[in-house]
């Protein structure tokens, strides 16, 4: 897994590769969690390099999700891989967040 | 592995070589230095020698010489006096020292002057000085050659040298064998440096000169006789240096033997020096064999030896502390261990484990404790409640959050409330104490033992598989609503189905169908609907669940199990 951060015209961009899984969930929610603060909530996330996500995957996005909406920001998941998006859909994380 | 070889050994075989070439250097230096020395003063002293012999010899012949002009003058005015001439001759023949001979004679060659050596009547080796007295007679003396022979043998200022004395004529004085006189002639007449030092002689030069004669250096020093012969001396350089060359010898010896010394010397005292290290390294070896406490050799010497012993011993302290901890470490895991042990037994206790005939259930976690669990509640004999659930993550918060969902869904169950209205109480339930961002899928159905109507609400978890009578498997189409524990009072849809006889109902974690290979390939939702559609149809629900069970492991392997697996099976 890897986790890319940058950002472009006050949108943080994070860009994941690899899989998600319970080896390396830890260290996703590390990666990220400089932008569970700060007055730039805007994140899109490009999943287009994610290949597979455990629950505890799942739980570091529902936990970005929570913070992004407590400072009214928007996170997007864009360009996800068919059998992640399905993970999503199954546990009904589609509804919550914005995958596009 | 290559064969060691001590500090010791190295750096003496290092400072013995220096020292070697130290030794060879010096011995050079003293050699060329010592030789040119040596050179010059044994010509020197071979020349003082020399001209010390020529003295010996020309005084006796002098007086000879003067002795026979005094006689001769005397024989001349007596010359009427025939026995006065006799008495005189007789008187000079036994009188003067070294006359062995005398008599008048017809004057031949060069008058006044000495003769080359001859042999006279009586056998002996003589010389001859002839004085002219006139009218054609000279008085001649004949003096025997045995003393000068006798001087010139004993002058050896060197062994092998070699002195003589050349006559006008060719001839040696002091050469006794014949055939090395001839053979010295022979080299003369052919040699041209000896040529060259030959007519040099008979010129009556005095000097010296280096030749080299079958290969040896040597040098000659010569110079004139008053009798007009030239007396010389021959050194070989070698003989001249064996003196030089004995010292040489035993400063070389010397030398051996110090180097002998000091190589054992140097191999001691630094094998003494190096031996901690030995033995550290023996300590070390054992330490590798688990003995920490291996006492260390003593160090006496202020130095580098005595900070590498206190850093080993730093080192083995801070090793056993280290052991130490892993000791205690390890004890606190084994204590965890055997109180998640415990805490399994409690999980395992809080399943329900007596099932009725129509269903079963396997829950295999991976770790000791997990985040799945199923439950079933059979009401009135007409109506099963059934779920199955995976909280997200693993392992003790998993099990914590999983205790809390069962004990939420077996208190709601019990209520007879519709399915949906399970599902929202379960979830706010969950909402209200869930404080670490987990969530639990969770499928929960209703089934009527009598028509076969279920009512099924999924929120979030993995579709179930439909087995129908006729065999065939099918995915169960649910509507996603979202897993338990994200969003409070979530309004969560249910949906009803109805089922025919003989229907078989699979449902798992996605511990089942995210199971992995080595290859990390997942064991899937289609092999899993492929297994489901190959059922026997009079197998009953504990076969199917073990069944389905050694499916995931088989496909699995070797590798461990990575996530919690659950399987329910119901039959209608």
């Amino acid at each position: 897994m890897q986790v890319i951060i940058s950002s472009h015209d006050n949108q943080t961009v994070v860009t994941l590769t690899g899989r998600v899984d319970t080896t390396n969930a830890e260290q996703f929610l590390q990666d990220i969690s400089p932008l569970m603060e700060g007055d730039n909530p805007d994140i899109v996330v490009d999943c287009s390099g994610m290949d597979y996500t455990s629950s505890q995957g799942l739980r570091v996005f529902l936990m970005l999700q929570k913070s992004v909406g407590s400072r009214k920001g928007r996170l997007v998941l864009k360009d996800m891989q068919p059998q992640v998006r399905e993970v999503f859909d199954i546990t009904g994380f589609s509804n919550i967040i914005t995958i596009v | 592995m290559s064969k060691i070889r001590s500090i010791s050994l190295r750096l003496s075989l290092s400072t013995l070589l220096f020292v070697a070439l130290l030794i060879v250097a010096m011995l050079v230096a003293v050699w060329i230095s010592t030789s040119r020395l040596v050179t010059t003063e044994a010509i020197k002293s071979t020349d003082l020698q020399l001209h010390s012999m020529i003295k010996d010899i020309e005084a006796p012949l002098h007086e000879v010489e003067v002795t026979t002009r005094d006689a001769a003058q005397l024989l001349w005015a007596m010359r009427d006096n025939k026995s006065v001439v006799e008495g005189i001759l007789r008187h000079v023949a036994e009188e003067t020292d070294g006359v062995c001979g005398c008599r008048i004679a017809e004057a031949q060659g060069d008058s006044n002057a000495w003769s080359s050596p001859h042999t006279d009547s009586c056998n002996r080796r003589v010389v001859t000085y002839s004085h002219a007295m006139g009218e054609g007679l000279a008085l001649e003396v004949d003096v025997e050659t045995e003393w000068i022979e006798h001087i010139v043998e004993q002058m050896r200022p060197y062994e092998g040298s070699f002195c003589s004395i050349l006559c006008r004529d060719g001839s040696l004085i002091g050469v006794q064998d014949s055939s090395l006189a001839a053979l010295i002639q022979t080299r003369m007449a052919e040699d041209p440096d000896s040529r060259r030092i030959y007519s040099e002689m008979l010129r009556g030069g005095d000097s010296m000169i280096n030749f080299t004669s079958g290969g040896k250096a040597a040098y000659v020093v010569y110079a004139p006789l008053c009798t007009g012969w030239s007396a010389s001396i021959m050194c070989p350089y070698r003989e001249v240096m064996r003196q030089s060359a004995k010292l040489q010898g035993i400063l070389l010896l010397t030398g051996i033997i110090g180097l002998a010394v000091l190589f054992m010397l140097c191999y001691f005292v630094v094998g003494r020096l190096t031996k901690p290290i030995t033995r550290l390294s023996e300590a070390a070896r054992q330490m590798s064999h688990g003995d920490f406490n291996v006492p260390l050799p003593e160090v006496k010497s202020n130095d580098e030896m005595l900070q590498l012993r206190d850093s080993f011993a730093y080192m083995q302290q801070s090793l056993n502390k280290y052991i130490e901890e892993l000791r205690s470490t390890t004890a606190a895991n084994n204590r965890m261990e055997g109180e998640l042990s415990v805490a399994r037994d409690i999980q395992q206790g809080m399943l329900p484990s007596t099932f009725p005939a129509c269903l079963h259930a396997l829950l295999v976690p991976a770790k000791e404790v997990g985040g799945d669990l199923y439950d079933f509640i059979a009401k009135d004999d007409k109506t099963l409640y059934f779920a199955i659930g995976d909280v997200s993550g693993k392992g003790a918060p998993a099990a914590l959050l999983m205790s809390i969902t069962r004990a939420a869904l077996h208190f709601v169950s019990g209520l007879g409330l519709s399915i949906e209205e399970v599902m929202t109480r379960v979830n706010n339930s969950i909402v209200d104490t869930n404080s670490g961002e987990m969530f639990v899928t969770l499928f929960i159905g209703r089934l009527d033992m009598a028509t076969g109507e279920l009512n099924y609400c999924n929120a979030g978890h993995n579709p179930i598989i439909v087995v129908g009578n006729d065999g065939e498997a099918r995915y169960l189409k649910a509507k996603a609503n979202i897993a338990c524990g994200v969003v409070s009072d979530y309004d969560y849809e249910g949906e009803r189905l109805m089922l025919e006889k003989g229907s078989r109902l699979i449902l798992y974690t996605d511990g089942v169908s995210e199971a992995e290979r080595a290859d990390k390939c997942q064991f899937g939702s289609e092999r899993l609907l492929q297994w489901a559609s190959c059922l026997p149809g009079d197998a009953d629900c504990p076969t199917l669940t073990q069944s389905l069970y050694n499916e995931v492991t088989g496909f699995t392997g070797h590798i461990a199990q990575n996530d919690d697996i659950t399987i329910m099976t119901i039959k209608y």
